[in-house]
């Protein structure tokens, strides 16, 4: 309790929460843009944050990453155009009911939901968090080194059209992590005596580049996209009794959407898909669905933001990114100094519930952000490309910059934006890319360490209980689609 | 080689696993000459062990990249829906010009490279809107100095304006 109280007045502190708002603020402005993404707009501001407090610097990263999730609805509903990939389910009743003259109750709904979701999501956080560490603490190199190869083979299920090429995409994380001197014998990978590389590649430039400058390029091939928008005047909250009609599929999808964004590198998206689909197999009014039903919004809305806490899950209490978004505030929280992962929770808990914090201050701030400028966001959409994208490559260029003050880390962003570009135009992600880079240190650490220990038997480790528990999930989870063919054929 | 066999591979897919069979030939090569550290030191785990886990798990998945449309397509998914298109000028230009920009960059120093992409960029890209253009020109650029030169204290390299400033 004492480290609740000391975690919670650390965030109340004036500067802090002026900060969570600021996050809010860029929160809901990127999600509202599409092709402007949390995880981009996280990538952009690690630099500028590294000078600031940890507290303050993650509360605001933690606070952007809600803020984002309810920001994509607000074009998926107003303009049918999801700002972010979660809001995708929210636009097929969203955008209906919004035609159908009811674009404030549409909003009011996304943004009431949302913020039920994401309390639910952090009354999980705040007891799963600590349980979960207490269990991990037990966790050997063996141990870490099954759930990060459980945590890899997740990213099959992560996101684009294909699973082989994720895991591909994560394999490449993981090598690039490999760049520089190896910790165990001093001796340089891949360096190709390019003095920059020793120390390895920083993270901020390669995530600037496969998130910011990728989606520059692909952005360039739509700059004249033009799109509808239908006008709303305010957000108009639902009634009471309108919620207790709703408060069934708002509770399954938050439960659903909390469990999904546990699941190592399982996001958002797929948790609002699954919300928009359970609500619909539960509903009594089936046929009101893609027509403007209530629950077609608050069911994808409650899971995705729930999502968001959910991921949070595992990242602070194992170490493990549950999201793309998640593993860039990891990558923020090794940059500050952190060891994420269960000596994070028991050693410092009041940081863990300072963010806790600013996560539900950040659920009420996008409500009342919402509330207020409703009208504002939903025009934001509509700031022509040509002017939008120079700036993002200009926050690019000095975010890679000025980390460590060094071009090269601008010819990698540019290098990783090529890249991306390429990757996501062959069907290959670059979240698992991602991920891999941020897991690749924990994998070959515990790797080699659990070689060490059993003297290079690598069938010793089966020997573990908990290894061998992770390893029969990382086999179901590649092969998640067999067993779905085999049940739907049942 | 008749038409089914063909079918079997993706041509697109099959450049791709080659480019990559190709990157990991090369980098097996690079881990094989890694200095080399008694085994003693290295208690039993070379340098280029985990490399070469990865480059062998890497060229496994990529054996699959060529058939992978049939299972995709089985699926419902086209791996060729995003690349049917071919990729147009404005992206093309758009690499070339951030490459000129950063090239020059060290040169003209921070203040005039963000003049310069928020010139050259809208220009490019066809915005005529000079309501818009021209005041974004002037006032964007200065939002950025204001804001992360000096009230952030984001060291900007003068380049071409040292001794203006």
């Amino acid at each position: 309790m004492e480290d609740i109280i000391k975690g919670l007045s650390l965030i109340l502190e004036f500067e802090n929460i002026i900060l969570i708002l600021g996050g809010v603020l860029i929160g809901v402005l990127v999600g509202a843009l599409p092709g402007l993404s949390s995880p981009m707009a996280i990538a952009l501001l690690i630099p500028f944050t590294i000078t600031l407090d940890p507290v303050a610097a993650i509360a605001m990263m933690a606070a952007l990453y809600c803020a984002g999730t309810f920001g994509g609805s607000i074009t998926a509903i107003l303009i049918n155009a999801p700002g972010a990939p979660p809001a995708v389910a929210t636009a097929l009743d969203g955008y209906p009911m919004a035609k159908n003259g009811e674009p404030g109750r549409a909003l009011g709904l996304a943004a009431v939901s949302s913020v039920l979701g994401g309390i639910f999501s952090l009354i999980v956080f705040i007891f799963a968090a600590p349980l979960l560490a207490q269990v991990a603490l037990e966790f050997g190199p063996q141990e870490y080194f099954g759930l990060a190869i459980f945590a890899l083979s997740m990213l099959a299920t992560m996101s684009g059209k294909s699973s082989i090429r994720n895991l591909i995409s994560g394999c490449v994380g993981v090598l690039i992590g490999t760049i520089g001197i190896h910790l165990t014998t001093g001796v340089e990978r891949f360096t190709f005596d390019i003095p920059e590389l020793e120390e390895g590649i920083s993270f901020v430039p390669v995530l600037i580049g496969l998130f910011a400058v990728s989606e520059l390029f692909k952005q360039s091939e739509t700059l004249n996209s033009v799109v509808d928008r239908i006008h709303a005047k305010a957000l108009r909250l639902p009634s009471i009794a309108e919620l207790k009609k709703l408060k069934y599929t708002i509770l399954r999808s938050s439960g659903i959407g909390t469990f999904i964004g546990i699941l190592p590198a399982e996001g958002s998206t797929v948790a609002a898909i699954m919300g928009y689909n359970e609500a619909r197999r539960w509903s009594k009014n089936k046929d009101q669905f893609g027509k403007g039903s209530p629950e077609g919004i608050v069911g994808p809305e409650a899971a995705n933001n729930s999502a968001a806490g959910g991921a949070m899950v595992p990242t602070l209490a194992l170490g493990i990114p549950g999201s793309g978004s998640t593993a860039l505030i990891l990558a923020a929280l090794i940059m500050h100094g952190f060891r994420p992962g269960p000596y994070l929770i028991n050693e410092t808990p009041e940081f863990v519930y300072a963010i806790f914090g600013a996560m539900l201050i950040a659920n009420f701030g996008f409500l009342i952000i919402g509330l207020v400028g409703a009208k504002f966001f939903s025009l934001v959409a509509f700031i022509p490309k040509k002017l939008l994208w120079p700036a993002v490559f200009i926050f690019a260029m000095i975010g890679s910059y000025s980390f460590s003050s060094s071009m090269f880390d601008v010819w990698v962003m540019l290098t990783f934006g090529v890249i991306g570009y390429f990757m996501s135009r062959h069907g290959f992600s670059a979240a698992p890319l991602v991920m891999g880079l941020i897991l690749g240190k924990l994998v070959e650490e515990s790797f080699s360490q659990s070689m060490i220990i059993h003297d290079n038997n690598f069938f010793a480790l089966l020997d573990k209980p908990i290894v061998v528990f992770f390893f029969i999930l990382t086999f179901l989870s590649l092969t998640t689609p067999l067993w779905t063919k085999i049940f739907k054929k049942n | 080689m008749n038409n089914s066999f063909k079918n079997l591979f993706n041509k697109t897919d099959t450049i791709i696993a080659i480019i990559i069979f190709a990157m990991i030939v090369f980098l097996w090569n690079a881990a094989n000459n890694f200095d080399s550290v008694s085994d003693l030191f290295a208690q039993n785990i070379p340098p280029q062990l985990f490399p070469h886990i990865l480059l062998i798990t890497i060229g496994l998945l990529t054996v699959l990249i060529p058939f992978e449309h049939i299972l995709l397509k089985k699926s419902g998914k086209d791996i060729d829906s995003g690349r049917k298109k071919k990729i147009n000028f404005a992206t093309y230009g758009t690499m070339a010009i951030l490459l000129t920009i950063i090239v020059f960059s060290e040169f003209l120093g921070a203040y005039v490279t963000i003049f310069l992409a928020c010139f050259v960029l809208p220009v490019f890209w066809g915005e005529k809107n000079l309501k818009l253009l021209i005041p974004y020109i002037i006032l964007f650029p200065l939002f950025i100095i204001l804001i992360f030169n000096i009230l952030l204290g984001v060291y900007f390299e003068p380049g071409i304006l040292e001794g203006y400033l």
